[in-house]
């Protein structure tokens, strides 16, 4: 069975390598990073992720208006979503573009077996191909 | 040159030519040119005489060939309604002279029993009175045309307030002022005011100095009208009040233009205070919002490191721990020190965040119950005993539960991490407050080490700044509930008291 594919996306460098690493370390996911918005689709729509997680808060396009970009492109439909974020409610979460529901968010700081506990969640909702 | 006055014309109206003849010798000898006198033997000459206009006083002998009697004198005053009438009668008919003189007639005098002096002073005074009379008579012509035509209601009443005079313009406000009470002038004035009318009516008779005064008046139609009047006293010769003038006029059209003004002045001064206060409201929301926009930033830029921290933590773990114990150790505190910042960084962001309170009734005991079933993994964990006694009548507060079970939780999960197992009572009890009647609901957080814990001191001593900072953000939310929060320590032995107003 093939790895999991993990697309991590944060405007902090250190926080996509460290997850990276992390996850990798497991032997179970096989992990491409972003730090950028304009980068994600276009790596969405290549690395064709199981599993995106997604920080909310990040400069010029924010995690929400992400999120919906990815739901909207017929190719990417079925990856499932998991939001990242330094906020504390879901209120100032969903006060960033609106796009939240239905997707699990993730509070800073999480450690990574906390992370995974969530990716697995997530995957288990959906059958791998 | 001296100027002197024009003879007074006299016509002696007398059939008997022998009496004419004496009184017109008597007039124009005796008298030096003061009179010049026309003589006329029956009523029609004398009409004729009076119709030019030249006569000044005319001698009447009632009894004439062609009118005799008290019709004789009333044919002539309606002649000459203006010229003064001096009769000359006969001791016959002394009773008709007198009835011609209530009718009109200056004076009468019986024939051979005056001289030429009497005759003289005689038709002097009646030349003189009929003069007043005109002049009395022109004044009450120009007073009642002033008071038909001006708008002003005058009203003329005695010293008792009975009704001597009311001008036509009374008609619009009270209807015919023939139809008004001649008794009583205040019965038309509102019940409410009458009685202060009456006052001041009285202070004006008494000191002779008019006022002005403002009444209500309820017209025929049943609208009530404002009046506003000026009186002025007319007094007798001794100087005491005998009438009183009124003059008013009706104010209602100003006294409703008043009390808009009035009403609008308010409901400006009002709407100034209203808006004054959003606009405080506004400024106080603002000031919240940066607080809490600057408190989230600063979130966000302390929780970006921290999870990078973690997950540095996580990768070494594992290949750290097969070589170093002490880096074992290390990492553990990196965590702990990581997991410190972050429940300082939300409650940072819980005392900043402008939400709105939603304020209800709660049970205390309740919240209590909520907040120790949140912390209960740490209290198993941790090996923390719980001892719990709510008192049963405690009233229900009026509280933000979300903010409270924060502040609960906050103050339960430090107690736990610094204890290194024990007991953690928990109380609810009343107490009288300092103000008579009031009563305040204690909540006792009371930690009690085990005697044998291994009681970090390490870690109780970087909790100080810690405590002192969660206290004052507990007291804070607290406040805004009408509670305080107090911390003491003693013997290893921590007790949090908070109190609330019931």
């Amino acid at each position: 069975m093939r790895k999991k594919r993990i697309l991590v996306v944060d405007d902090e460098a250190s926080i996509t390598t460290l997850l990276q690493l992390n996850l990798e370390k497991t032997g179970d996911y096989t992990v491409r990073t972003a730090n950028r918005g304009e980068e994600v689709l276009p790596a969405v729509r290549e690395f064709k992720p199981d599993v995106v997680v997604l920080d909310v808060m990040m400069p010029g396009m924010d995690g929400g208006m992400i999120a919906e970009k990815i739901q909207a492109s017929p190719d990417c439909r079925n990856v499932s979503l998991i939001f990242l974020t330094a906020a504390v409610k879901k209120e100032e979460i969903e006060a960033c573009g609106g796009f939240i529901g239905g997707f699990p968010y993730v509070p800073k700081p999480l450690n990574i077996k906390g992370v995974i506990g969530v990716i697995e969640q997530q995957l288990a909702g959906r059958k791998l191909g | 040159m001296e100027m002197t006055e024009p003879p007074t014309n006299i016509l002696v109206v007398e059939d008997e030519s022998g009496f004419a003849s004496v009184l017109k010798m008597l007039l124009t000898d005796g008298c030096r040119d003061r009179f010049s006198v026309t003589l006329a033997e029956t009523l029609s000459e004398a009409l004729d005489h009076l119709r030019t206009g030249t006569i000044d006083v005319v001698l009447l002998d009632l009894s004439l060939p062609d009118k005799t009697g008290l019709e004789t004198y009333e044919a002539v005053a309606q002649a000459a309604p203006f010229v003064p009438v001096v009769v000359l009668s006969g001791l016959s008919d002394e009773a008709i002279a007198v009835q011609a003189v209530r009718e009109g007639a200056q004076d009468y005098l019986v024939k051979g029993q005056f001289e030429h002096r009497l005759l003289e002073r005689a038709i002097r005074y009646a030349v003189e009175r009929k003069r007043i009379e005109r002049k009395l008579r022109e004044g009450e012509e120009f007073f009642r045309l002033i008071s038909e035509n001006v708008t002003d209601m005058i009203a003329v009443v005695d010293a008792d307030g009975r009704r001597i005079y009311n001008s036509p313009s009374y008609c619009k406000l009270l209807g015919e002022p023939s139809n008004l009470s001649p008794v009583d002038s205040f019965e038309d004035i509102l019940p409410e005011d009458r009685d202060n009318i009456r006052n001041v009516f009285r202070d004006v008779v008494s000191t002779g100095r008019g006022c002005r005064a403002e009444y209500r008046v309820r017209r025929s139609d049943g609208e009530l009208r404002h009046i506003e009047s000026q009186s002025n006293v007319i007094t007798d010769s001794s100087g005491l009040t005998e009438r009183v003038v009124l003059v008013s006029r009706d104010v209602s059209a100003r006294v409703r233009t008043e009390n808009e003004l009035r009403q609008a002045l308010a409901d400006a001064r009002r709407a100034h205070e209203q808006l004054h206060s959003a606009q405080q409201r506004i400024v106080q929301a603002e000031r919240l919002e940066a607080v809490s926009t600057f408190a989230a930033t600063v979130a966000h830029e302390v929780k970006n490191p921290l999870q990078t921290i973690v997950l540095g933590i996580d990768y070494l773990g594992d290949s750290i721990a097969s070589q170093d114990e002490n880096g074992v150790i290390i990492l553990k505190r990196m965590a702990e020190a990581v997991e410190r910042a972050d429940a300082f960084i939300r409650g940072l962001l819980e005392f900043s965040t402008h939400r709105k309170r939603e304020l209800q009734e709660h049970d205390m005991g309740e919240l209590l119950t909520a907040s120790l079933a949140a912390v209960e993994p740490e209290l198993c964990s941790g090996n923390v005993k719980l001892v719990r006694e709510f008192c049963d009548d405690a009233p229900l507060l009026r509280l933000d539960a979300r903010p409270i079970k924060h502040v609960l939780v906050t103050l339960l999960t430090h107690e736990i991490h610094c204890m290194g197992g024990g007991v953690i009572a928990v109380r609810t009890f009343l107490r009288d407050g300092i103000e008579s009647g009031k009563r305040m609901l204690m909540v006792d957080i009371e930690s009690r080490p085990n005697p044998g814990a291994a009681h970090d001191t390490a870690m109780a001593r970087k909790m100080d700044a810690q405590t002192k900072f969660r206290l004052m953000v507990s007291k804070k939310v607290l406040e805004l509930y009408g509670g305080r929060v107090d911390y003491a320590a003693q013997d290893r032995v921590s007790r949090y008291t908070i109190s609330f107003n019931t």
